[in-house]
């Protein structure tokens, strides 16, 4: 196995009720716990943020995401291939709110 | 998050997060005035998400309405400092009296419920409007979204915006906040608040299964928010005849419908799935309710609910005492409703021939012009009778006066009940 990032993408900043937080909090531990050993991490990225733009480039480059995109957190997990990693993110209740997009985490030759 | 497989997935406690939020918003707002009610909203909003995204990824804690309390508490102090080094630089506007040691008392377990009451009666206050009163009530004392008060309440968003923001001027301008009403003043503010959880819990009452359950939850919530009033003042015989009334009635909920919603009245009624542990809580109440000097129309509706969730049949029940209780009703309150309500029950004491009669009178009553329930009464008494047209025409009449799903669909079945009959 290997590892994965799912990167969570917010388009939208909902605003949750109690009862919805509440729901997502038990959908989220049960999704989780239910990997057992192949989740490794799991992190909400706070709201402050700084952003530098890649030298020598100029200020009509555009954003480097859709402005409207926001990255709100990331899972790490292990599994077999990319397959199976996008079918964990699936069933994840993390859809229900967000974008996901999940990438290996590159292996570095020995 | 440890990996180990054959840990138990955590759980909360039912609404918790909701209950806690209510409880939060009101003891925040007793330290910051009720003008400050968005600021309190805020405040627990952000303290819920930090409990999210902090019990996501690590374990609960084992006592989360404490920790809860801890982190809003928290960040309702760095709100005070914010603001105090806010005003340093302003000093000719006077600073509010707010201390760290206000902030600590308010946050004690002793003060909690003294804070939802005061947020009970600023949210029930009888100068809002009944329906900003009721928005108020979800929004603020039960932690519903405004797209949850909508959905629940059957109308827009932007309509429990308007209502929320007129009550929230009215506080301004009438320079309401949150106390509790001094003794000589108690029985009417208590009866505003009935009021108000009576309406509450009435919206609940009418959801069926179909819809979503976010209305079931209303009757609960009317339920508990009429508990703490009468935990603190016992002596108010008229919440504890309220609370008889709400468990009695909650009591049948399942009973009510069918598995698709459809509506089975109360002679069809399977008996057994009544809730005889609800039934048992509401006439401890009504016992509660039975003393002092006080008889208010909550008694008489919860005595007539009690008579009926007594009673093992539609034959066997005690139609002299439902018919006195209802005779008391009408003279405290001429009620056409209540007239039609006695009307029907002469079906079960004299017979469907009289009862008819009655109904029949009741036409000419201006407000139950548009009552749908009298037109199906008429035809039920006409179908009981035999006169299977006259019965079809009144049933055809009343789905014209009813937006509600499940009673059309009755009154449908009741059609086909005469067409089969004439033929």
């Amino acid at each position: 196995m290997r590892d994965y990032l799912i990167i969570i993408k917010d388009t939208i900043l909902d605003s949750y009720s109690p009862a919805e937080m509440q729901e997502s909090l038990h959908a989220y531990k049960n999704w989780a716990g239910g990997l057992a050993d192949q989740y490794l991490d799991g992190q909400r990225l706070d709201d402050e943020s700084a952003r530098l733009p890649r030298t020598g480039s100029i200020s009509t480059d555009g954003p480097f995401l859709e402005s409207k995109e926001i990255i709100s957190g990331y899972v790490m997990i292990k599994a077999h291939n990319l397959e199976e990693a996008t079918e964990i993110a699936r069933r994840s209740p993390l859809l229900a709110h967000s974008h996901l997009e999940i990438r290996p985490i590159k292996i570095m030759s020995q | 998050m440890s990996g180990s497989e054959d840990k138990q997935v955590q759980q909360l406690v039912d609404h918790l997060f909701r209950h806690e939020a209510g409880k939060l918003v009101s003891v925040i707002s007793r330290i910051f005035g009720i003008a400050h009610l968005d600021l309190a909203e805020d405040l627990v909003q952000d303290t819920l998400m930090e409990a999210l995204h902090r019990w996501s990824v690590h374990d609960i804690p084992d006592n989360p309405a404490a920790w809860l309390m801890q982190v809003a508490k928290r960040k309702t102090l760095n709100e005070l400092k914010r603001r105090q080094t806010a005003l340093k630089n302003q000093p000719h506007i006077v600073h509010q009296q707010i201390s760290v040691e206000s902030i600590d008392e308010a946050f004690l377990e002793s003060k909690i419920e003294d804070s939802q009451l005061r947020m009970v009666f600023v949210c029930c206050h009888p100068k809002l409007p009944l329906e900003s009163q009721i928005a108020l009530t979800l929004k603020s004392l039960c932690g519903f979204s405004v797209k949850e008060v909508a959905s629940a309440l059957l109308t827009t968003t932007s309509n429990i915006n308007k209502r929320l923001y007129r009550a929230k001027a009215r506080f301004r301008d009438l320079k309401i906040d949150l106390e509790i009403p001094p003794v000589h003043l108690l029985p009417p503010r208590v009866d505003a608040v009935c009021l108000s959880l009576y309406l509450l819990f009435n919206e609940g009452y009418q959801s069926s299964h179909s819809q979503d359950l976010i209305r079931k939850d209303l009757g609960m919530e009317a339920i508990r928010l009429a508990t703490l009033l009468s935990n603190a003042f016992p002596d108010q015989t008229k919440v504890a005849a309220l609370l008889a009334l709400m468990f009695l009635h909650t009591a049948r909920f399942d009973a009510r419908q069918d598995v698709e919603g459809a509506i089975v009245i109360l002679e069809d009624q399977d008996r057994s799935r009544w809730d005889q542990r609800l039934i048992a809580t509401g006439m401890h109440y009504l016992k509660r309710a039975s003393t002092g000097k006080v008889l208010s129309e909550y008694h008489l509706e919860a005595g007539i609910a009690a008579d009926h969730c007594l009673a093992p049949s539609m034959e066997a029940t005690d139609w002299k005492s439902i018919s006195a209780q209802y005779d008391l009703l009408n003279r405290m309150n001429h009620s056409p409703i209540i007239a039609f309500n006695q009307a029907i029950i002469l079906r079960w004491t004299e017979g469907p021939k009289q009862a008819l009669a009655k109904l029949e009178e009741l036409q000419a009553s201006a407000k139950l012009k548009n009552y749908h329930l009298l037109l199906a009464g008429i035809g039920e008494m006409q179908f009981l009778l035999g006169q299977y047209q006259k019965a079809r025409a009144c049933f055809l009449k009343a789905k014209a006066l009813t937006n509600s799903n499940p009673q059309q669909e009755l009154l449908n079945r009741k059609i086909l009940a005469c067409e089969m009959a004439n033929n």
